[in-house]
């Protein structure tokens, strides 16, 4: 009896990390765009879905070999991004918070609409990577895809604290949105600097998508409640903050899996929302928010 | 006087249209117009006027609706006492979840109101022993008030009109008060406002309970006249909605809130034929929008008035 206790718990740990995951995934896109635009977009769940859908299409479809279809499918996704930059956030002339937030949720409305065109209402799901065996580990079982995702956040976050923090095309970066106008008059070419940032920030969303497609089914509006659950984990974690994002990740998957499992299904999609106010309501700032700002 | 012109000739122009189109399909859909112009006029007041970005209005509308149709049909209340006791219950919900919440700003204000109606959208979701859970709420009686029992279209279009109407007046009056000044100034600069002695908290929440009770009367209207609800209209979506409705009639125009609801209700009804393309458009038409015209409809006929006059 003790045994079941204990596999049943490592088995809700474990699908709380692979969520966590991909909700860190979300919020490290969120954070990579919020950190040289200062763009809060809300539509970074539908990069997600985009990623899943284009790698099954790639795979299933034309036939490709799943690596090619990933690094290819991490691209277009990331291209994606540039044009959303390109085409809704930069015609904005006067951005306001209210603005931006409407307008990426209207993005977000059309980029589901138009996945509901190519793909319909139908879910689909994607082989694992590697052909495996599932995993035994204390008399719980899981998928290996596990790895996968988590190898994806820590290899994706530590780049991208590495790259923003340390490196000198990051901390320009970075000045872009602490000023961009002060920005450009020391040299650095803003506008392409905001054009990469939407690059990454749609290819780590796109990335986040193509983990969980061999793990989860996707449909067209599949991304919208993981966009804003990692949106929230971004809050929790303290926007903008790499490490925060990743925190804040875990911890509402972990949260939601232990509270789903144990108590009731009522949290499955509320607890990550309740833990985020009593956080904010304590420290508005999140866990792990600099002090600077 | 002569101000009150345009507003005499759009209550004839509302109260003569049922006559003018009698049997029409349209005059349902006015019905539904009509009650969401209700709740989006408490957006108006509380997102354009005081500043409070909220993104859990639909919910207050879901409990409005919620309210009426399980105490009129499992407990027997009266209907108007089951409206007011809803419309009483949304305020303390908002009062209580506001307090705490209108602390804070931007975006931590965004994601905790739409945390709050996530939650409140789940909780009618989980209580499927009251609420029937995710099915809905099916066979609300129609509307009865002092023994007379609204059955048509024609009957919900003139009862949801004239308090469309009331309200849209009382919230330009609250507007054009000492109140309303404080909200502008609370939304313009809040440690400005603050020093000048205006006790930001007490008008945030007033702005933030008055939109929450609109929104449970238009749900409560609802219920009824539709006799249909479901969990689902408190999708996020529909929160969204009646934002864009503010904007794209004019934010902080009240009346503009008449433009974007008939407007942004109509276009499901013209797209019927073209379902799966009706979710990238209305996503297309949104993004357009905000682009090219952010002062929304009214906003911008005012503009050119303004320019005009001298």
């Amino acid at each position: 009896m003790e045994n079941y206790q204990l596999s049943l718990a490592v088995q809700f740990i474990f699908a709380g990390l692979t969520s966590g995951s991909i909700y860190a995934l979300v919020a490290l896109g969120f954070n990579m765009i919020y950190n040289v635009t200062r763009v809060v977009n809300l539509a970074q769940g539908e990069f997600l879905m985009l990623g899943a859908m284009t790698m099954i299409s790639l795979h299933a479809g034309l036939k490709l070999p799943m690596p090619v279809a990933l690094v290819l499918s991490t691209i277009i996704v990331g291209c994606i991004g540039v044009v959303f930059d390109r085409f809704i956030i930069r015609p904005l002339k006067k951005p306001t918070l209210l603005l931006l937030i409407l307008l990426t949720l209207g993005a977000s409305t059309f980029l589901k609409g138009v996945a509901l065109l190519i793909w319909g209402k139908s879910p689909y799901s994607a082989p694992t990577f590697v052909e495996m065996k599932s995993i035994s580990f204390l008399g719980a079982s899981f998928s290996p895809q596990i790895l996968w995702v988590i190898g994806t956040v820590v290899v994706t976050s530590c780049s991208l604290w590495f790259f923003f923090e340390k490196t000198f095309i990051g901390k320009a970066m970075r000045a872009c949105a602490e000023n961009p106008r002060a920005a450009s008059l020391m040299g650095i070419d803003v506008k392409n600097f905001v054009t990469i940032s939407f690059f990454l920030g749609g290819a780590i969303g796109g990335l986040g998508g193509m983990m969980i497609a061999p793990i989860s089914f996707m449909v067209y509006d599949g991304g919208t409640m993981m966009g804003l659950k990692g949106f929230a984990a971004a809050v929790l974690g303290g926007v903008g903050s790499y490490p925060g994002a990743v925190i804040g990740g875990i911890v509402l998957g972990l949260l939601e899996n232990l509270a789903t499992g144990y108590i009731s299904s009522f949290f499955k999609d509320t607890i990550a929302f309740l833990a985020l106010l009593l956080i904010l309501f304590i420290k508005p700032s999140g866990l792990m928010k600099r002090t600077e700002d | 006087m002569k101000r009150a012109i345009p507003y005499i000739l759009f209550a004839l122009f509302i109260f003569l249209l049922p006559v003018l189109m009698p049997g029409s399909y349209w005059i349902h859909v006015l019905v539904i117009i009509g009650t969401y112009v209700i709740a989006a006029t408490g957006i108006d007041l509380l997102v354009g006027f005081a500043g409070q970005l909220s993104l859990c209005q639909a919910s207050f509308f879901t409990l409005g609706a919620y309210s009426s149709a399980v105490l009129v049909t499992r407990y027997h209340f009266d209907h108007l006492a089951a409206m007011v006791a809803g419309v009483v219950s949304t305020a303390i919900v908002a009062y209580v979840v506001g307090a705490p919440v209108l602390r804070l700003k931007g975006y931590y204000l965004a994601i905790a109101t739409l945390g709050v109606g996530l939650i409140i959208q789940s909780l009618l979701v989980s209580l499927a022993e009251y609420t029937g859970g995710p099915d809905g709420f099916r066979d609300i009686a129609p509307l009865k008030v002092a023994g007379f029992i609204f059955k048509s279209d024609v009957e919900y279009y003139y009862l949801i009109w004239i308090i469309a109407m009331l309200v849209l007046l009382v919230t330009r009056n609250i507007v054009n008060s000492r109140v309303g000044r404080a909200m502008l100034a609370i939304r313009g600069d809040d440690v400005a406002a603050a020093s000048m002695g205006i006790d930001i908290a007490k008008y945030k929440i007033q702005a933030f309970i008055i939109s929450a009770v609109y929104a449970s009367l238009a749900g409560s209207l609802y219920a009824h006249s539709n006799s249909f609800i479901s969990p689902q209209l408190a999708d996020l979506s529909n929160s969204v909605e009646m934002i864009i409705i503010v904007v794209l009639g004019g934010i902080r125009t009240i009346f503009g809130v008449l433009i974007g609801t008939a407007i942004m209700k109509s276009i499901p009804e013209l797209l019927e034929s073209f379902l799966d393309y009706q979710m990238a458009i209305t996503g297309i038409i949104l993004i357009l929008l905000l682009l090219y015209m952010p002062k929304g409809l009214l906003g911008i006929i005012r503009q050119i008035n303004a320019r005009r006059a001298p």
